[in-house]
């Protein structure tokens, strides 16, 4: 399928609210912090070892 | 959690096993901020009886550069707005324990990993010795805030101190104001 190529620098005003839907979208289901997470993780994992 | 007026607006967007908030810190700059709850573990066996079994959500937080399509969450931004920024975050805590009013949350520096050190020697102008004077500062930023609004916040919120020893094994206590922790975690009180 063929598609459009846009070379305009021109820019598009949006609300801040309607770049915030965009962002939400684009990141929809992304891990946002994978580092922060796994070492969340890692933190409550060796808490849990420690006792058992 | 701090309710003052002086924050940003956020569009939220929850779905299972996660919480998102969008904002736009308005300083010197635009800078798309995302705050982001994540399942994490669940703990298990801890010394603390009445935390067996509970789910443990992290609280990240970062910027989202739009043209790179990337977050970072171990930069300061120096954007003329941090109480305001910190704020905002701060009021996203009561609406997570609407939704989630049974699980914890653990908070952990950016900068309070061994990498952070390595990386930060790499182009710090510091000319730290042994110890690098930027390391854990985020940690001790949110202890600081405990500790100062501690009786405040006690009558909604329950702390717990992560510390990791030498062996790298890990005690999760009963918060002790003053105290140095890795971690910070906290629950509703129902």
């Amino acid at each position: 399928m063929k598609t459009k190529v846009t070379t305009s620098k021109r820019l598009v005003k949006v609300s801040e609210s309607v770049l915030l839907s965009l962002v939400a979208s684009k990141l929809r289901g992304r891990e946002l912090f994978p580092k922060k997470v796994e070492s969340a993780r890692k933190f409550v994992q060796q808490a849990n070892a420690a006792k058992a | 959690m701090n309710q003052s007026i002086h924050k940003y607006e956020t569009q939220k967007e929850i779905s299972h096993n996660e919480l998102r908030f969008y904002f736009i810190s308005n300083g010197s700059q635009h800078i798309i901020k995302v705050v982001h709850y994540s399942y994490a573990e669940r703990l298990q066996q801890i010394q603390i009886k009445e935390l067996d079994g509970k789910k443990v959500y992290n609280l990240g937080f970062g910027d989202y550069n739009l043209d790179a399509d990337d977050m970072v969450d171990d930069r300061i931004t120096l954007n003329g707005d941090p109480y305001k920024v910190f704020n905002t975050v701060l009021n996203t805590i009561p609406v997570f324990f609407q939704h989630y009013p049974a699980h914890l949350v653990i908070v952990q520096g950016s900068d309070g990993t061994p990498e952070f050190t390595a990386s930060c020697r790499r182009s710090c102008t510091k000319n730290c010795n042994v110890f690098c004077r930027k390391f854990n500062r985020r940690m001790t930023i949110y202890r600081k805030y405990i500790d100062k609004y501690y009786d405040q916040l006690c009558i909604d919120y329950q702390f717990f101190g992560g510390v990791r020893d030498e062996q790298n094994k890990i005690s999760i206590s009963h918060y002790i104001c003053g105290e140095n922790y890795d971690a910070v975690l906290f629950r509703k009180i129902s």
